[in-house]
């Protein structure tokens, strides 16, 4: 599980060019998205997309339980690992 | 079929499908009602409007327009933008339960439990000159309130209708309702037109190609940032049920446009605009490149090659002069790119100068400057290159420079949503300026490298 922690943060961070941004700054239990990191829509469409790249896993259509999957590191390391 | 954009819908044939729930167009037609009731008995005229439910916000938005009060539509929920817009309005409406900055400057809307003294709104007509207050970067490097009267968006909802009359029954929509594409293109259009609403706003192609599986005839309301990342994300069976894609906020890569009419079999229709003119002009790339104005609209060249318009969707006698300069023939143009400094970023306008006006307010900035570093095709990154005032001020490590970026990020979060604040900081003790004494991107652009 740490592993895919330390896997996600780097992604983001790489996925989306964050300068100044360490993977310890991106707090686990945080929203990703909003005032946090100041990720927006399009940066959540690029994460999902690298997501699906790297793990290969299936993006639920329901965007409440998608919103939910991406709202934190946390969230995220359990939706993978249920997938 | 014609539209009356005067006249309240009493009965859109149109569903709002908001996630499990289907509310008919009967049903929040008389939700519109019931709360404009409530709304006619307060004296307040102006009213500043935020919620991010969509469903909630089109009830708030008729409910409004059919008591004949002016709305003021609130550009993000950032405290000063908040504050800012409640300068325009008498009294808040919607969902401001987390900002309290407005709230304490205007009181806020509270439904009424006891049965109050009802008016009457036996004619559910909407006034032409009721007006929507809108906010967008402006030049002044202070964002600016475009003040709207219903006239000129009906105006633009009867263009709109007559130009494309085929439109599908279904609308889709990835982009946010509180800016006016998405108020036109998702609420007011599909409202007079008896469209089905899909009330939330759509973020993967996952979540379009569960709608694809449920519905056809499809309109899905995007922008180039969302579709140059989809092209090739949908199935054949998605493609299928995605009838017609509007686009607009910014100009759509032609790759992007080829790719979609290659293999999807779609041409997507961009409209070019901006929120003080709404619509200029429309395009099919997969046709051609060229612009094509709206029909009525008139336009003459300025010294700069940037269009002077008039047009029935602007207030009446008003001129326009656009922030583009672009090459003119007949009724078509060529896009030459913008001659101020107002940026689009994920096709949210931001005013480089309002940026830079704020930071170089702080202690400790002497100058800056805000500019996009082109480093891909796909990418547009917002960065800063910030003139302390002591060398000895100039981060030495790591550390120090994460914690000076957090505090400037800090200041401009007061006023700028958080996605729109530069990604990338580099310090220096004296901006790059050539002998000429301008600033030249490319030397600027060095300090990124």
């Amino acid at each position: 599980m740490a592993d895919i922690k330390a896997t996600l943060k780097a992604l983001i961070i790489d996925t989306l060019d964050l300068e100044d941004i360490s993977p310890e700054d991106i707090i686990d239990n945080e929203p990703l998205f909003g005032d946090g990191l100041g990720l927006d829509s399009i940066d959540a469409l690029e994460l999902g997309l690298a997501i699906k790249k790297t793990f290969d896993v299936k993006i639920e259509a329901n965007s409440e339980k998608t919103k939910e999957h991406f709202y934190s590191i946390d969230n995220l390391v359990k939706f993978i690992e249920q997938n | 079929m014609t539209i009356n954009t005067y006249l309240f819908p009493r009965s859109p044939k149109g569903f709002f499908i908001c996630h499990d729930t289907v509310i008919s167009g009967q049903q929040w037609a008389q939700e519109c009602i019931a709360l404009a009731q409530d709304i006619s008995s307060y004296k307040e005229q102006s009213w500043l409007l935020y919620h991010d439910d969509f469903y909630q916000y089109s009830v708030l938005f008729f409910a409004l327009l059919i008591a004949k009060k002016n709305i003021v539509l609130a550009q993000g929920n950032q405290s000063e933008r908040l504050k800012q817009a409640a300068n325009f309005a008498d009294i808040s409406i919607g969902d401001f339960e987390l900002k309290k900055n407005a709230k304490e400057l205007i009181p806020h809307f509270k439904k009424s439990i006891n049965q109050r003294v009802k008016s009457s709104l036996a004619k559910l007509t909407i006034d032409e000159n009721t007006n929507i207050t809108l906010f967008t970067s402006g030049s002044s490097g202070k964002a600016k309130a475009i003040k709207k009267y219903w006239y000129q968006l009906a105006s633009e909802v009867e263009t709109l209708q007559a130009l494309f009359p085929h439109t599908k029954n279904n609308v889709i929509a990835t982009v946010t309702h509180k800016h006016i594409y998405g108020l036109l293109f998702k609420l007011i259009w599909p409202v007079f037109t008896d469209k089905n609403i899909i009330c939330q706003c759509i973020e993967y192609p996952e979540q379009v190609e569960l709608f694809t599986q449920q519905y056809s005839n499809i309109l899905l309301v995007s922008s180039p940032s969302y579709l140059a990342r989809t092209s090739h994300q949908f199935s054949s069976q998605a493609i299928n049920a995605i009838d017609e894609i509007f686009c607009s906020g910014g100009a759509l890569a032609t790759s992007t446009a080829e790719d979609f009419f290659q293999f999807n079999q779609q041409a997507i229709t961009e409209v070019y605009g901006s929120t003080e003119t709404g619509g200029i002009a429309w395009r099919q790339q997969a046709r051609s490149a060229l612009w094509q104005l709206f029909p009525e609209h008139q336009v003459s060249l300025t010294s700069q090659n940037t269009l002077l318009l008039q047009s029935r969707f602007l207030a009446k006698g008003e001129y326009y002069e656009t922030d583009d300069s672009v090459e003119l023939n007949g009724r078509f143009f060529t896009l030459l790119g913008r001659v101020d400094r107002i940026i689009k970023l994920h096709e949210k306008r931001l005013s480089l100068d309002e940026m830079e006006t704020k930071l170089t307010s702080l202690t400790n900035v002497k100058a800056c400057r805000c500019f996009i570093l082109d480093n891909s095709l796909s990418k547009t990154t917002l960065v800063a290159v910030i003139e302390l005032p002591a060398t000895t001020l100039i981060p030495k490590s790591n550390i120090e420079k994460k914690q000076l970026v957090n505090l400037l990020k800090k200041a401009l979060s007061t006023t700028f949503e958080a996605s729109l604040l530069p990604r990338k900081w580099r310090f220096v003790e004296q901006l790059p300026f050539n002998s000429e004494g301008k600033l030249v991107k490319s030397e600027l652009s060095k300090l990124f490298k």
